[in-house]
């Protein structure tokens, strides 16, 4: 019986993980919906972090409170990015242009970092993050509750976008009837340069909170790619709801295999469990098949 | 009259590059045959790729899976098990072939990026099990002794006969029955099967063709390296490498590799000590390539020499 606090610490780390993961997910999900994948996803995220990184070693500027000046460069690039490069693929109907475009874009992001800083390991954690909570027998370690609560507080945020704005309620529409979308006024570019300033949005977020909890080095990115499409598989496209959920199994599948299986066979599990559901339900676990 | 004509001119354009190529190592220095082995290597995995892509709309980022096992099955059986070289060296091309047809059989049947996607994952899975495998060096990799005792010319006509074999492939591809299939499909998928045209087969066979030259690109590479690792094998590098090298060119033509693979290698060889800035410079291009001049070098070249000059230019 004494395993047993062990095994829920475990559960509870990877609900809090898996929250943080979908975080991630919510911006490539939007993307999946309106037809292109955004290849360079996680590399954005390690640009952010690098970006925060020297705000905190020039400036001394706390990693969470550069998230302030982070995320709005961040959005600033994506809709750069996305109005003079995507944009016009994207029209076109050439998605697997942007496939490919996105897939090169991540590449040079990916070698400028190494070029200015090194393929070295780095990391944004501060001393009062390296913390532990304990309650009783359960101890969080308070990283991970920070990841988790803003992570929760963007989904929140963005659900109110979604539900509220014209904006958020045109972007939902694209993807479901483009033509009668068209009809009651909403521009597809307008709505996909709104899906990369989320994206981006996100992806900035996550990327500084990715890099004070673990390390980071500029060929992180590929793994930040996989495991939020990973993540939309579990869950499905559709919904923040859905991407959310998703995002939960795949932090306990990936905090379970990690400390049952070994660490070095936690992303090959996860890429698996992937594969089998593009194999046998791509619609995803929490989709009925209709 | 100009049938005859053009067959003359196909049959001394091949005479003189079969002279050019075969006595190619004989005047060239070492550092030369050399460039010329990886133009050749880069070329057989590029044609492929650029096939697919281009005429099929299959685009498959994971083409390093095929590199990766036709790299591990040439060292597993040559190094470890002691095979022949020749029986290895087939059996790193099936073992590509294998991956391929488990991956097209699966995963083939959905369109657009799951495709692409599934494929990232399964390099990536296999990736990560190499890297952990310590029968075959783990992440330290391992020697392929076999590439110190064969001499670099054997491995420059090795090389130049899999670059052939490839462009011959895809030439067959365009050529046969099934070319007005592939052809149909490029056009209009939906279509193409409405008419008939069993689109899952057909694409499959050459997925599960071009998983076979890439394993077998991936164990002459071995060759020549002498060293399998997981990340010479699995590594991204691969795939972006077998995308530039495509976008350069122009994709969906057979020449379109051959100068992309040319300007790829040039390229690597100037920027040699500078990895990081040679791969910026390769995805800066290739993002230029697309947005000005999405037909490729060998398509803008082709485009003024039929303007030009007033002749008919395919390939």
């Amino acid at each position: 019986m004494e395993e047993w606090p062990m095994i829920l610490n475990l559960l509870i780390r990877g609900l809090l993980f898996g929250g943080f993961l979908s975080l991630a997910a919510c911006g490539l999900s939007l993307g999946f919906q309106l037809g292109f994948i955004n290849a360079s996803h996680g590399d954005m995220a390690v640009l952010a972090a690098y970006i925060s990184w020297i705000l905190l070693t020039t400036f001394g500027i706390d990693p969470l409170f550069s998230l302030v000046m982070v995320s709005p460069m961040m959005v600033l690039i994506g809709l750069i990015l996305q109005k003079l490069l995507l944009n016009r693929f994207l029209l076109k109907g050439n998605m697997d242009v942007v496939l490919i475009v996105t897939f090169a874009l991540g590449m040079c992001i990916r070698n400028s970092l190494q070029i200015l800083f090194s393929a070295n390991n780095r990391s944004l954690s501060q001393p009062y993050m390296v913390q532990g909570l304990s309650i009783g027998p359960l101890v969080i370690p308070l990283p991970y509750l920070i990841d988790f609560t803003i992570a929760s507080a963007m989904f929140m945020i963005l659900h109110l976008f979604f539900v509220k704005t014209f904006a958020g309620r045109a972007l939902r529409a694209v993807p479901q009837n483009l033509e009668a979308a068209m009809m009651l006024g909403v521009k597809p570019e307008t709505s996909y340069i709104y899906a990369m300033g989320i994206m981006a949005l996100t992806q900035a977020v996550f990327g500084v909170l990715m890099g004070s909890t673990y390390v980071f080095n500029p060929n992180s990115g590929m793994a930040y790619l996989l495991l939020p499409i990973s993540a939309i598989m579990l869950g499905g496209l559709g919904s923040l709801k859905k991407t959310f959920i998703g995002g939960l199994i795949l932090g306990e599948i990936l905090i379970l295999c990690g400390y049952f299986i070994g660490s070095e066979y936690q992303l090959v599990a996860c890429y698996l469990i992937a594969l089998m559901l593009i194999l046998f339900k791509p619609e995803g676990l929490l989709t009925r098949r209709s | 009259m100009s049938h005859t004509n053009n067959k003359l001119y196909i049959g001394l354009t091949l005479l003189m590059s079969l002279l050019i190529l075969g006595t190619f190592p004989s005047y060239s220095g070492p550092f030369l045959t050399m460039c010329a082995i990886q133009v050749f290597i880069y070329v057989a995995a590029a044609q492929m790729w650029s096939f697919l892509a281009g005429h099929l709309g299959v685009i498959s980022l994971g083409q390093q899976a095929f590199i990766g096992m036709g790299m591990y099955t040439l060292a597993i059986l040559n190094e470890i098990y002691k095979w022949p070289l020749s029986v290895s060296m087939i059996l790193s091309g099936l073992a590509g072939a294998v991956i391929a047809a488990v991956v097209s059989l699966s995963f083939l049947r959905l369109r657009g990026f799951y495709f692409a996607v599934a494929t990232i994952l399964v390099a990536e899975t296999l990736s990560n099990l190499f890297r952990n495998w310590t029968f075959v060096g783990a992440s330290t990799g391992m020697r392929l002794s076999v590439g110190y005792e064969i001499p670099v010319n054997v491995i420059y006509y090795v090389a130049c006969a899999l670059s052939a074999l490839s462009i011959l492939t895809v030439y067959c591809f365009h050529s046969s029955k099934l070319g007005f299939a592939i052809r149909a499909i490029g056009c209009d998928e939906d279509a193409a099967s409405e008419i008939g045209v069993n689109t899952f087969a057909c694409k499959a066979y050459c997925f599960i063709v071009s998983g076979f030259i890439t394993g077998l690109t991936g164990a002459v590479f071995t060759l020549q390296t002498m060293f399998v690792h997981p990340q010479a094998g699995f590594g991204f590098e691969w795939g972006l490498a077998l995308v530039f090298i495509s976008v350069i060119g122009g994709m969906g033509t057979i020449m379109g590799p051959v100068i992309g693979s040319i300007i790829y290698v040039t390229l690597r060889n100037i920027l040699s000590g500078y990895m990081g800035l040679s791969l910026l410079l390769q995805g800066a291009l290739c993002i230029a390539i697309l947005t000005v001049a999405p037909e490729g070098v060998w398509g803008l070249i082709s485009k003024y020499v039929r303007k030009r000059f007033k002749i008919p230019f395919f390939i």
